[in-house]
C-alpha cells in the first residue's frame, strides 16, 4: 500500500511508485550511514530540528510538567514531617561544612597570593531549562533551552547543583543537546578520593556508569569520591560526579551525585580566560563567602612592576574551580 | 479542486499529528536512566495514518517523519527512519485486512508493527555504535508504545475527527 500508493493507474506509474520507495529507501541507507560515522554534514539539520523543536516541546511539556510537579507536591505535603526533621539535620551538618569551606578557601587563596599563582581557567555559569529528553531507549540526552547565542560552546559542562551531569554535543542557535554521563557514548577521565586513582568513567545507559582502566586497580573501595580528571581537557579538574557504588559482577558501579529524576533546571560551566592574582594584593573573605582583592596604595613606580593587575582586579578571584562558586 | 483541498487537508493533519506526536515523545517528564518509559507517539500516529489514510501515508511521508524523529530525540540519523520504512514495506500487506477489523486485532497489529520497528531500530543503533545496546528499555519503551495506542487512535479519531473526511487517495 505505501508504494501502491504512489502510482495506482498503470504499468508506468506503479513503475515510478517503486522507484520512489526504492530511492528513498536507499535514501534512507545513505543518512544512516552517514549518522553511524558521525558525518558533520548532518549537523546543520541538527542544529535546525533543535531550533524548531526546543520552544513547541517547551510549550507542549509546560502543563505535563505542572501536574507532575503537582504530584510531588503533594507526595512530599504527606510526608512533611519527616522532611522538615531531615532538612533541619542537613542545615546542622551544611553549616558546620561550610565553615570549614571558608576557611579553606581564604587559606588557599592567600596561600595562592604569596606564590604568585597563575589560577586554573576560572567559569561563568549559565542557567537553562531542560525542554526535552530523548525519549528513546537508546540515548540519554536531554535539550536545554541555551544555545550559541548564549554563548553555549560544543563540548560545554552541563551540572545541576552540584555534580557534573554531562557536555554539550549538538548546538542550535537557542538550544543544544547534552549527552549524559549515564549515556553509553559517555566516556569521561575521572579520578577517585581518596587515593588519587585514574579512571575512565563509561556509560552504558543504566544508571549506574562503570568505571574501568584504573592506575591502581586493586585500590577501589566503596564510597570513594569520583571526580573529573581533566585528562582529555573536556571537563574541568575536581567536578564531583558521584561515588563508588558496588561491584557488581566484577564491574565497578558509579553512584552519580545528580538526581536525573528532578532535574528541571541546568548550569553550563562556561570557561573563561586565565587570571592572575596580584602579589601585593589583600584577600578578604567577605561575609557570603567570596573572596575578594584590595590593592594597597603604592608608588606608581612600584604598580607597574606586578603583573597581571588588571586581569585580578575586582571580584573575579571568587572562583577557581566550579565547585568553590557554590 | 475540492478534491485537491481534501487531500492537502488530510496531508496536512497526517504530518502534524505525526510530528506532534514526536515532538510529545520528546517531552522531558522524567529524565535519565531511572525515567518512566514513553511511548513513541510517533510510531503509533504512523501506523494509525497507514491504517486509516493509507493515501496520505506514502514513501517520502514515512522518510521525514522518521528522520525528524531521529534528529529531534537524537538517535543515530536514519536509524528510525529505516526501521519505520522497512516496517512499514514488510508489513504492507497486512494493513487492507487489519482496517477491516475490530479495534482488538489492529491492537494487536500495532503489537506487531512497534515490535519490528524497536527491533530493527536496536539492530541499526547497535551496529552504528558498534556495541550491543541495552535490551531491557527498548522492551520497556515498545511494550508502554503497544500499552498507549488505543489512547492514541481514540484521540485521533475524536480530536481530528478522522471519520468525518472521505477515505480517498492521495
Amino acid at each position: 500500500m505505501v508504494t501502491r500508493n504512489l502510482g495506482t493507474r498503470n504499468g508506468f506509474w506503479r513503475l515510478v511508485g517503486r522507484g520512489v520507495g526504492v530511492g528513498f529507501l536507499l535514501a534512507a541507507v545513505a543518512v544512516y550511514i552517514l549518522g553511524a560515522t558521525s558525518d558533520p554534514r548532518l549537523e546543520p539539520l541538527r542544529e535546525a530540528a533543535l531550533d524548531l523543536s526546543s520552544p513547541v516541546t517547551a510549550a507542549l511539556g509546560a502543563p505535563l510538567r505542572t501536574v507532575r510537579r503537582g504530584v510531588a507536591d503533594a507526595r512530599e505535603f504527606l510526608d512533611m514531617a519527616a522532611y522538615n526533621r531531615q532538612l533541619r539535620e542537613d542545615i546542622v551538618s551544611l553549616s558546620r561544612w561550610r565553615e570549614v569551606a571558608l576557611r579553606l578557601e581564604a587559606e588557599n587563596a592567600q596561600l595562592r597570593a604569596l606564590n604568585k599563582v597563575t589560577l586554573a581557567p576560572r567559569f561563568d555559569y549559565i542557567t537553562a531549562q531542560v525542554v526535552g529528553n530523548s525519549g528513546g531507549a537508546f540515548t540519554q540526552t536531554i535539550t536545554i533551552n541555551a544555545g550559541r547565542a548564549q554563548g553555549v560552546r560544543p563540548g560545554t559542562v552541563v551540572m545541576d547543583g552540584t555534580a557534573a551531569i554531562g557536555r554539550v554535543v549538538a548546538l542550535g542557535e537557542n538550544a543544544a543537546q547534552v549527552v549524559l554521563v549515564t549515556d553509553a557514548s559517555s566516556r569521561i577521565p575521572v579520578v577517585l578520593k581518596p587515593g588519587d586513582i585514574r579512571a575512565l568513567l563509561i556509560g552504558d545507559n543504566t544508571d549506574r556508569p562503570k568505571l574501568q582502566f584504573f592506575s591502581q586497580p586493586g585500590q577501589v573501595n566503596k564510597g570513594q569520591r569520583v571526580l573529573t580528571s581533566n585528562h582529555g581537557g573536556v571537563f574541568p579538574k575536581g567536578l564531583p560526579l558521584g561515588e563508588v557504588d558496588a561491584l557488581v559482577e566484577n564491574v565497578v558501579r558509579v553512584a552519580p551525585s545528580a538526581d536525573f529524576a528532578q532535574l528541571e533546571f541546568v548550569r553550563l560551566v562556561i570557561e573563561r580566560v586565565d587570571l592572575t592574582i596580584d602579589s601585593d594584593a589583600v584577600l578578604i573573605v567577605r561575609a557570603d563567602g567570596r573572596v575578594e582583592q584590595e590593592r594597597p596604595a603604592r608608588a606608581p613606580e612600584a604598580a607597574g612592576s606586578s603583573f597581571g593587575s588588571e586581569a585580578a582586579s575586582g571580584e573575579d578571584t571568587d572562583a577557581d574551580a566550579p565547585e568553590a562558586a557554590e | 479542486m475540492k478534491a485537491f483541498w481534501i487531500s492537502a487537508w488530510t496531508v496536512f493533519l497526517v504530518l502534524a499529528s505525526s510530528l506532534a506526536g514526536i515532538l510529545l515523545s520528546h517531552v522531558a517528564l522524567g529524565v535519565g536512566p531511572d525515567s518512566t518509559p514513553w511511548p513513541r507517539f510517533g510510531v503509533a500516529v504512523v501506523f494509525f495514518w497507514l491504517l486509516h489514510r493509507p493515501g496520505a501515508m506514502t514513501v517520502p511521508m514515512i522518510f521525514a517523519i522518521g528522520l525528524v524523529q531521529d534528529l529531534v530525540l537524537g538517535e543515530v540519523p536514519g536509524a528510525g527512519v529505516l526501521a519505520l520504512l522497512a516496517t512499514a514495506l514488510l508489513l504492507d500487506r497486512m494493513f487492507p485486512t487489519l482496517r477491516t477489523l475490530p479495534l482488538g486485532w489492529r491492537w494487536l497489529g500495532f503489537g506487531a508493527f512497534a515490535g519490528m520497528v524497536c527491533a530493527i531500530d536496536w539492530t541499526l543503533t547497535s551496529a552504528a555504535r558498534l556495541a550491543m545496546q541495552p535490551l531491557d528499555l527498548v522492551v520497556s519503551q515498545g511494550a508502554v508504545t503497544i500499552v498507549a495506542y488505543p489512547l492514541v487512535s481514540i484521540a485521533l479519531r475524536q480530536v481530528l475527527r478522522v471519520g468525518r473526511t472521505p477515505r480517498r487517495a492521495l
